[in-house]
């Protein structure tokens, strides 16, 4: 397996682009604040109303844009490894929708008030409980099966997302169903920063360590067990993959809502940059994540007029094409 | 046979009234179709005089007289409810529960239809309209004129330079000229934050705005009962950090979402709010 030449190259180019993206997220927005300004009276611990918009209103977005981006980016890459099926992604297997479905049931019901840390656990359920069902149903089935199972489940878990915001007793939790079918980063607070961090890193750390098996695995199960990687079992390869995506995915969710095909996308797009190794595209698959989701949250606050587009939509509108175009692919492939 | 028996109590009923008798005439039983009409109806009733308030007035995120409307019956307001129960009197909103208060008309009810309250300066007429429908006169004209003293003890005019004031509820809504809120600002006093920043395109504002453009006083609605994205809006660390201290007032919904005797209470928080403000500065 040759290297691809650019890949150190190619990570210090996203690198940059995350960085200038999250600087200009943080500069620009609704209002005109002065931000050298907002900056010196953040840093000196003043209330002004520079500070507060960069620090409690524009800050936590960056970073979550940057952490929920990463993950969805990552997932993405280490699902379509591990599954050797360049469609998956957590949005289009049902992962994230399971992931919602968790975080509504807790959210909504006041279970959240017993504690803060109820929503990534619920998110996580939703997750873990999803992923659990994919891998059970499609065990060796090839890449139809696999979509029509992920299918069946984003559908479920979706239907179920309704039923409970109908049933609460909130008057305004049916109104935000959009949210969580579809996603977005308004208004979040550095709470569900510190929600979202611990299942960013433990689930990225996990799914990063399956690095080295992905590689094998792309010659072939035999291949792999051959090389002395466990695949099934408490410590196997599939629980590092299934837990560190559900714990990752479930977190990110919990605050900011399913958002679609960024794990689709992302892989896909880097993969002839980053070499066809799918170890080498994790990383970039991390930082392309959070590079798309900057650029789609600071296009929705250019766009916004009264209420602001959820992200889902404008990463579907990028990634439904790609979806089809790889349709189109596995259909020439079939025929 | 029982239509007979009908227009014979009628015939009967033409002579009693005729005859300048001065016997104790039987209350009206009266049904509300509306969370507002059911609270006036409850300050203005005699005992067993009430045969429905809808079940929102049980509501104490919404009604301010929540406890007293456990004692009477609720009924769903539907048309099938006023027929079955044949109300003297109806009472309702001239938004809401259209058909009932139609069928209410065909089965002969007297029905009062109250437009919502816009300003303080509604509510006297309304407590006297809903008073001399359900034969409560005398109880009325003392409620009536209680506001009326109340509210021009507490009354005081904003100014040109007066402070503003932002009334920021669920998802961002601001409340906008034209309403019982606004109404109540002027007479605590506050300009309307909506009015003075000529926000008229949208009644949403974003946190980034009002932080970038404050407004003296933030009156936070926390109204509803439940969790979601939406309520948990008024408390974003942003808005505690830039309205801290006496520059933001909770002020429940329930308060003002009727016009009612105990609207007054809204006026007087907010004119404390006010001086507190004064105290600040």
């Amino acid at each position: 397996m040759k290297p691809a030449p650019y890949a150190a190259l190619l990570n210090i180019v996203l690198l940059a682009g995350v960085v200038g993206l999250s600087c200009a997220s943080l500069m620009w927005g609704e209002t005109r604040v002065m931000f050298t300004h907002a900056l010196a009276d953040l840093l000196a611990g003043r209330d002004s109303a520079g500070a507060i918009i960069v620090g409690q209103l524009r800050l936590p977005r960056t970073l979550l844009a940057i952490m929920v981006g990463g993950t969805l980016g990552l997932s993405g890459a280490v699902l379509q490894g591990y599954l050797r099926n360049p469609l998956a992604d957590p949005g289009i297997l049902g992962v994230s929708g399971g992931a919602a479905l968790g975080a509504v049931s807790v959210f909504y019901t006041g279970l959240m008030q017993v504690s803060i840390l109820a929503l990534p656990l619920g998110g996580l359920a939703g997750a873990l409980g999803a992923a659990a069902v994919l891998v059970g149903l499609v065990g060796g089935g090839g890449a139809l099966v696999l979509l029509l199972a992920g299918a069946a489940l984003s559908s479920l878990a979706a239907a179920l997302t309704a039923l409970v915001l109908n049933l609460v007793p909130s008057p305004y939790a049916s109104f935000e169903i959009m949210h969580w079918l579809m996603g977005s980063l308004t208004d979040r607070t550095f709470t569900h920063v510190w929600i979202c961090l611990p299942g960013v890193v433990c689930g990225g750390l996990l799914m990063l360590s399956a690095g080295r098996a992905l590689d094998a695995l792309a010659l072939g199960e035999d291949v792999a067990q051959s090389l002395g990687f466990r695949l099934h079992g408490i410590r196997s390869v599939q629980t590092r993959i299934v837990l560190g995506t559900a714990l990752a995915v479930g977190s990110c969710v919990a605050v900011s809502g399913a958002i679609g095909f960024v794990g689709l996308v992302v892989p896909h797009l880097l993969r002839p940059l980053a070499g066809y190794q799918p170890s080498r595209l994790l990383v970039p698959a991390f930082l392309g994540g959070s590079v798309l989701l900057l650029g789609a949250d600071m296009v929705v606050r250019a766009v916004a007029t009264g209420t602001e587009l959820q992200l889902g939509v404008l990463t579907a509108l990028v990634g439904a094409p790609f979806f089809l175009a790889r349709v189109i692919v596995l259909k020439r492939g079939v025929s | 046979m029982t239509d007979m028996k009908r227009v014979m109590a009628g015939i009967v009923a033409g002579f009693l009234a005729c005859v300048p008798v001065a016997r104790a005439q039987p209350l009206p039983r009266v049904v509300s179709l509306n969370v507002c009409t059911d609270q006036l109806l409850l300050l203005l009733a005699g005992p067993g005089q009430i045969a429905g308030i809808t079940p929102l007035a049980r509501d104490c995120w919404n009604a301010v007289l929540c406890e007293q409307a456990r004692h009477v019956p609720v009924l769903r307001p539907t048309a099938e409810n006023v027929v079955a129960f044949h109300p003297d009197v109806v009472l309702g909103e001239s938004y809401t529960a259209a058909v009932a208060i139609q069928a209410a008309r065909e089965r002969g009810a007297r029905v009062i239809v109250l437009p919502p309250a816009q300003a303080l300066a509604d509510i006297p007429g309304q407590i006297m309209m809903v008073a001399n429908a359900i034969g409560a006169g005398a109880r009325g004209r003392a409620l009536a004129a209680d506001f009326t003293r109340r509210l021009a003890s507490l009354s005081t005019d904003p100014g040109p330079g007066g402070p503003t004031a932002a009334i920021y509820a669920a998802n961002g809504f601001i409340t906008r000229a034209g309403s019982l809120p606004d109404d109540v600002l002027a007479h605590a006093g506050l300009r309307n934050y909506a009015t003075v920043m000529e926000r008229q395109g949208t009644p949403r504002l974003s946190m980034e705005v009002l932080v970038a453009h404050p407004p003296d006083l933030l009156v936070l609605d926390r109204s509803g009962q439940g969790t979601s994205l939406a309520q948990s809006m008024p408390d974003h660390p942003a808005l505690k950090r830039a309205f801290a201290g006496p520059r933001h007032l909770d002020l429940p919904a329930r308060l003002w979402l009727c016009g009612l005797p105990q609207t007054l209470d809204s006026v007087a928080m907010l004119r404390a709010a006010r001086n507190g403000l004064e105290n600040v500065r």
